[in-house]
């Protein structure tokens, strides 16, 4: 990195490409106009392509009612809490939202992913996956289980 | 169409001061310096493979990078981003080299931050308004007030990017709601779902909210405006500063009532519109400054 370098910049007109403040080049200008078509080409056909999205930011209508994936750890003991994803590191915080494309993949995956869990969480002896709808009456009342699904269990070998 | 499209070229490639293409570098430079330093990315180390979801632009991963890979990036990240910052009111010659190097690794790290069961929007803003300045070569200088399209064009695209991705998330919400999205209890049926979540850090906004249909209506009917109407902006050169006084205020609230962690989204629009609806500076000097 070379300081001061600024005075050294010409004065005047500036030239087309340059790094003098000139018109970009035509690849530049072509990468402009193909970058802004594809943040609109992912929105209109909400495709996820990182850092591109469709930004679908709480675009469903909310309801009382909600459908929650869950996760529940079972002890030695046979008591059954939520898993503390967040206690498992940073790695499976999100792993929640995971539940649904897990419940639609095979054996094997799931099982995979349940012994990870298990690793991480050593006090848990199982793992059940739920489906749950809660209902709420209206804003500010508590919600209530209204059913809930076992889709996936797996326990610790 | 030739003639819209001859416009719309004029406009984004219309001459700018090279101060501000400065100043833009600068402002994203420390923005992604905050994101990079702030977040313990190390942390994702630990995440198995059955686990790992990577984006498209990741999928060649075969999992999670090791905690020293992970803090390699941080670190060049970092590095880049302070030269941008320094390199912008120094006028170096590396200070375009520094950003995309800050912009790379942000890409990668937010990249793998995502891939690990959740699309998360926190740092998109930030690297679609930067990817513009991240392609600019022109070297510029803070107080810099030579004229060139050169230096015009990254701030203006970045605006344009700005405002298509608020207008993105607005027609989103017409398109899988419609007006139902605002005059509905939507707005206190989110503010019930944060409530409960614990993220916000108080409940009496939301509460307050969600207590009043009109106000949530109101709420819902101001964040969805915004979002429709900010590409006036582009248009209306006096709007600017007013509507990064909006995008501040819709993301504060945001995190009081919901918890979500969207400053850098405040930020990058405060920049950006900020820096484009500023005054013109006076007509530019016969010689370079500095």
């Amino acid at each position: 990195v070379r300081t001061g370098a600024t005075s050294k910049v010409p004065a005047g007109s500036v030239r087309e490409g340059t790094a003098d403040g000139g018109r970009p080049r035509r690849a530049v200008r072509i990468a402009v106009y193909a970058f802004l078509v594809a943040i609109v080409l992912c929105g209109a056909l909400e495709i996820e392509a990182w850092p591109l999205s469709a930004f679908r930011l709480f675009s469903t209508v909310r309801t009382g009612t909600q459908v929650r994936w869950e996760l529940a750890a079972v002890d030695d003991a046979g008591l059954e809490t939520p898993a503390d994803v967040a206690a498992m590191g940073r790695g499976f915080r999100q792993s929640v939202h995971l539940l649904p494309t897990l419940a639609a993949a095979s054996a094997a995956e799931q099982d995979q992913a349940c012994e990870d869990w298990l690793e991480a969480d050593r006090g848990a002896r199982r793992m059940h996956v739920y489906r749950s709808v809660y209902v709420a009456e209206q804003p500010g009342a508590p919600s209530v289980l209204q059913s809930r699904a076992q889709q996936f269990v797996c326990e610790r070998p | 169409v030739t003639g819209v499209a001859r416009r719309v070229d004029a406009w984004l490639f219309a001459d700018g001061p090279a101060g501000r293409l400065a100043a833009l570098r600068a402002g994203l430079a420390v923005i992604l310096l905050l994101r990079i330093a702030t977040w313990p990315f190390v942390e994702l180390a630990g995440a198995p493979p059955s686990l790992f979801r990577p984006p498209l632009l990741l999928a060649w991963a075969q999992g999670m990078p090791p905690a020293p890979v992970l803090a390699a990036l941080q670190v060049a990240g970092v590095g880049g981003a302070v030269v941008a910052v320094a390199g912008s009111w120094r006028g170096w010659r590396g200070t375009a080299a520094g950003l995309r190097v800050g912009w790379f690794a942000l890409l990668v790290l937010g990249g793998f931050k995502t891939s690990t069961g959740k699309i998360l929007h926190n740092d998109v803003l930030l690297l679609l308004v930067a990817f513009p300045a991240v392609l600019a070569s022109a070297r510029a200088r803070i107080g810099d007030r030579r004229p060139g399209s050169g230096f015009g064009w990254p701030v203006r695209v970045g605006l344009t990017v700005l405002s298509l991705v608020y207008l993105l998330s607005g027609v989103q919400k017409l398109r899988h709601s419609g007006l139902a999205w605002v005059f509905s209890d939507n707005m206190r049926w989110i503010l019930h779902d944060a409530i409960g979540s614990g993220m916000a850090p108080t409940t009496a906004v939301a509460t307050a909210l969600m207590g009043s249909a009109l106000l949530s209506t109101l709420a819902s009917l101001g964040l969805l405006a915004f979002e429709l109407v900010i590409p006036v902006a582009l248009v209306w050169r006096r709007a600017r500063l007013a509507m990064a006084f909006g995008a501040v205020t819709l993301h504060s609230l945001t995190w009081l009532t919901l918890g979500l962690d969207y400053w850098a989204w405040s930020l990058v629009a405060a920049l950006v519109l900020g820096l484009s609806g500023w005054p013109r500076p006076g007509s530019p000097p016969a010689r370079p400054a500095g």
